[in-house]
């Protein structure tokens, strides 16, 4: 794992194994910022769950090319066929290493500044076959178990940002209270 | 990881006393789900007050323990809920899938 923090950045990369058996990847200049009263709790709760989101769909869409169809194939014991599938990517090599990278800093503007986190994965990147559609109430017969983290990474961050086909997605947040 | 089953008359309630935004969660809530459904229990109660936080994971875990219950012709119900967990359900539209078990605020 390299870490790397200092002033108002931090940057890690971990391999897609390391992010699994973290469960939960921190990006401590979110807690530097919560802790100097730059984000409240709600804002700071709502950017972590974006930024799981992010790195959970470069691990697993991303480094693993796990496809969520997957969720809704329920095997023994009430598994799906996603959990059994990522299993035994993490456990081969050309999955399991496949490196995860996030950034985050601090860009000064005009009027405050900007809490920018970017997410990087080794994977071919999904806006080329994602089409955006608002969120509906779910048939009960047809609900779907997957699907529903852009939405929530959308809702959590005033800007999603998408470069290289969306293998990088970058968080934007406004800090009102900034001061540089 | 570990959640809490108990059968209280007709209802089996699983007790969440982690986020559920983990593979850990997930799999934790999956186990707790199985016991509970394969002694034939057909009304779940999922009391989610322990859990301050849900991401798509637990979302999806969560909906996967509802459609085996619709197929069972069960019922998934939730505790109230209340902080982010509840603004993410509405976001979601997931308050008109999963009914509340008032019984649970009474008691």
């Amino acid at each position: 794992m390299d870490t790397e923090s200092g002033g108002m950045h931090s940057e890690l990369c971990l391999s897609s194994r390391q992010v699994a058996e973290l469960g939960q990847v921190s990006v401590p200049l979110i807690d530097q910022l919560l802790k100097q009263g730059v984000l409240d709790q709600q804002s700071t709760i709502r950017l972590k769950v974006a930024v799981q989101e992010a790195v959970s769909n470069a691990l697993e869409h991303g480094n693993l090319r796990l496809a969520s169809a997957w969720k809704e194939e329920l095997l023994s014991e009430g598994e799906d066929l996603f959990s059994v599938v990522r299993r035994a990517r993490l456990a081969d090599p050309l999955y399991g290493e496949r490196t995860v990278r996030v950034r985050a800093w601090v860009d000064d503007g005009v009027e405050g500044g900007t809490l920018l986190i970017e997410v990087s994965d080794e994977g071919e990147g999904f806006l080329g076959r994602w089409k955006s559609e608002p969120i509906q109430m779910a048939d009960p017969e047809t609900v779907q178990c997957s699907g529903r983290g852009l939405a929530l990474m959308a809702n959590s961050v005033d800007a999603l940002r998408f470069r290289r086909n969306g293998a990088t997605v970058t968080l934007v947040k406004h800090l009102a209270t900034w001061a540089g | 990881m570990e959640f809490e089953t108990e059968i209280l008359g007709e209802k089996g309630y699983i007790r969440v006393s982690a986020d559920l935004d983990t593979e850990a969660s997930g799999e934790a809530l999956r186990e707790a789900f199985n016991d509970v459904f394969e002694r034939g229990q057909r009304t779940i109660v999922l009391d989610l007050s322990g859990a301050q936080i849900i991401n798509s994971h637990g979302i999806g875990k969560v909906l996967m323990c509802y459609k085996r219950m619709r197929a069972a012709n069960g019922v998934l119900m939730v505790t109230p809920l209340k902080g982010f967990v509840k603004e993410t359900f509405e976001l979601l539209m997931l308050d008109k899938l999963l009914p509340v078990d008032q019984a649970a605020d009474e008691k």
